[in-house]
C-alpha cells in the first residue's frame, strides 16, 4: 500500500458526532478509505468531524483498527522470518478476536457499527458486521426475523397468503 | 464500497424509542444487499416475506448464490436427486423472474448438478449476460464438458 504522506508518528484528531475527540495514528487510520483519501489530499489538519459516527461507535471502530494494525505489523515481521506456521496461528487468533469483538455487541451497537464502517469506508469491519447480521437472519422464519429486528409486517392477510402460495415452489 | 453519506440514513442516538425501532429496514439498500450477499439466496427468499420493503430487497438484489446442496439440506433432505434438481430449477427460475431485470448482477454463484441434455444452465447464463453480470462463480458436476455462451464471453 503506497501512502506517501503518511508518517508513523503523526496522529489524526477525529471528532465524533457528539463532540468527543479521538487521536488515531495515521498508520492505523489508513484502514479507513475516507481518512486515507483525506491524508493523500493533505487535508487532515485540525479536528476531522465525523458527523455520522457517535463516540461509543467510534471507540469500537478505533479498537478494531488498532488491533488489525498491530496484527499486520507483526505479521510482516513473521513472514520475513518464514514462520508460516505462526502466521497461520495469528490469522486464527485474529478470527477469534473478531468474532468475540462482534459477539459482545448488542443489536443496536452492530447497527451503528455497520453505518459507521460504511461511512468511513472500512471494508473489513463492514464485512464482519454484515456477516454477523447475515448469520442472525440465516435459517429464521419470517416471523422470527420480524421479532428479532422489530419489523412490522405491512402486508394484508390476503397478500401474506398469496406470498406463501407463491413461495411454495420452494418450500413444499 | 462507495461511500454515499448523503443517502445514508444515520440512526440517531437520542431516539427514546430506540429499542423498538426497525433500524435494519431503514438502512441504505446497498448495505442490506451487502448483508444478504453473505447468504445463500434461499435464505434471502425466505426473508423476503417479512415486509414490503424486504420483498423489494430481493427484487433488486445484485448478489445471487444458488447452491443445490444448501437447497436440498434446508428443505429436509427428503427428495430424490431428480425431484431436487427439478425443484431447484424452479426455484432459480422463480427468483430470476421475480427480479427487476434492469438491475445489473454483481455476482452470480451457482453450485449445480448438470445431467445429460439439461440446458437450463445456458438459459441462466443468457439471463446473466443480459443483466451485465460482473462475476460468475460456477461449480458444476457434469458428465460432459460445458461451453459458456458466446454472448457471455463477449462481455
Amino acid at each position: 500500500m503506497s501512502t506517501p504522506s503518511v508518517s508513523v508518528n503523526r496522529v489524526l484528531k477525529l471528532k465524533s458526532s457528539d463532540g468527543e475527540i479521538f487521536e488515531v495514528k495515521q498508520t492505523v487510520a489508513v484502514q479507513s478509505g475516507v481518512l486515507k483519501q483525506m491524508m493523500e489530499d493533505g487535508c487532515t489538519e485540525g479536528e476531522i468531524p465525523l458527523n455520522n459516527v457517535d463516540s461509543p461507535t467510534l471507540a469500537k471502530i478505533i479498537e478494531w483498527c488498532n488491533k488489525h494494525h498491530d496484527n499486520d505489523v507483526e505479521g510482516r515481521v513473521l513472514s520475513e522470518e518464514r514462520e508460516k506456521e505462526k502466521e497461520k496461528e495469528k490469522a486464527a487468533d485474529m478470527k477469534k478476536w473478531e468474532s468475540e469483538f462482534i459477539d459482545a455487541l448488542n443489536r443496536d451497537e452492530i447497527y451503528f457499527l455497520l453505518t459507521g464502517s460504511n461511512y468511513m469506508d472500512i471494508k473489513e469491519l463492514l464485512d464482519c458486521a454484515a456477516q454477523k447480521v447475515a448469520d442472525m437472519v440465516k435459517g429464521k422464519t419470517p416471523e422470527a426475523i420480524r421479532e428479532m429486528f422489530n419489523i412490522q409486517s405491512d402486508f394484508t392477510e390476503e397478500e401474506e397468503e398469496a406470498i406463501r402460495k407463491e413461495n411454495q415452489w420452494a418450500f413444499d | 464500497m462507495a461511500i454515499t453519506p448523503r443517502n445514508c440514513k444515520i440512526p440517531t442516538t437520542s431516539n427514546v424509542d430506540e429499542d423498538n425501532s426497525d433500524r435494519l429496514s431503514s438502512f441504505p439498500e446497498h448495505i442490506i444487499h451487502h448483508i444478504f450477499s453473505f447468504l445463500d439466496t434461499v435464505h434471502v427468499v425466505r426473508s423476503s416475506s417479512v415486509s414490503r420493503k424486504w420483498r423489494y430487497f430481493l427484487v433488486s438484489m445484485p448478489h445471487l448464490n444458488f447452491n443445490i446442496n444448501t437447497f436440498w439440506s434446508l428443505l429436509g433432505e427428503q427428495w430424490s436427486i431428480e425431484t431436487t434438481i427439478k425443484k431447484f430449477k424452479d426455484f432459480v427460475d422463480g427468483v430470476l423472474l421475480s427480479q427487476n431485470c434492469s438491475v445489473d448482477i454483481q455476482n452470480f454463484g451457482l453450485y449445480y448438478l448438470k445431467v445429460r441434455d439439461d440446458n437450463t444452465i445456458y438459459r441462466w447464463m443468457n439471463v446473466m449476460a443480459r443483466r451485465n453480470v460482473q462475476q460468475l462463480d460456477l461449480s458444476l458436476l457434469s458428465h460432459t464438458p460445458m461451453e459458456l455462451p458466446l454472448r457471455l464471453l463477449a462481455l
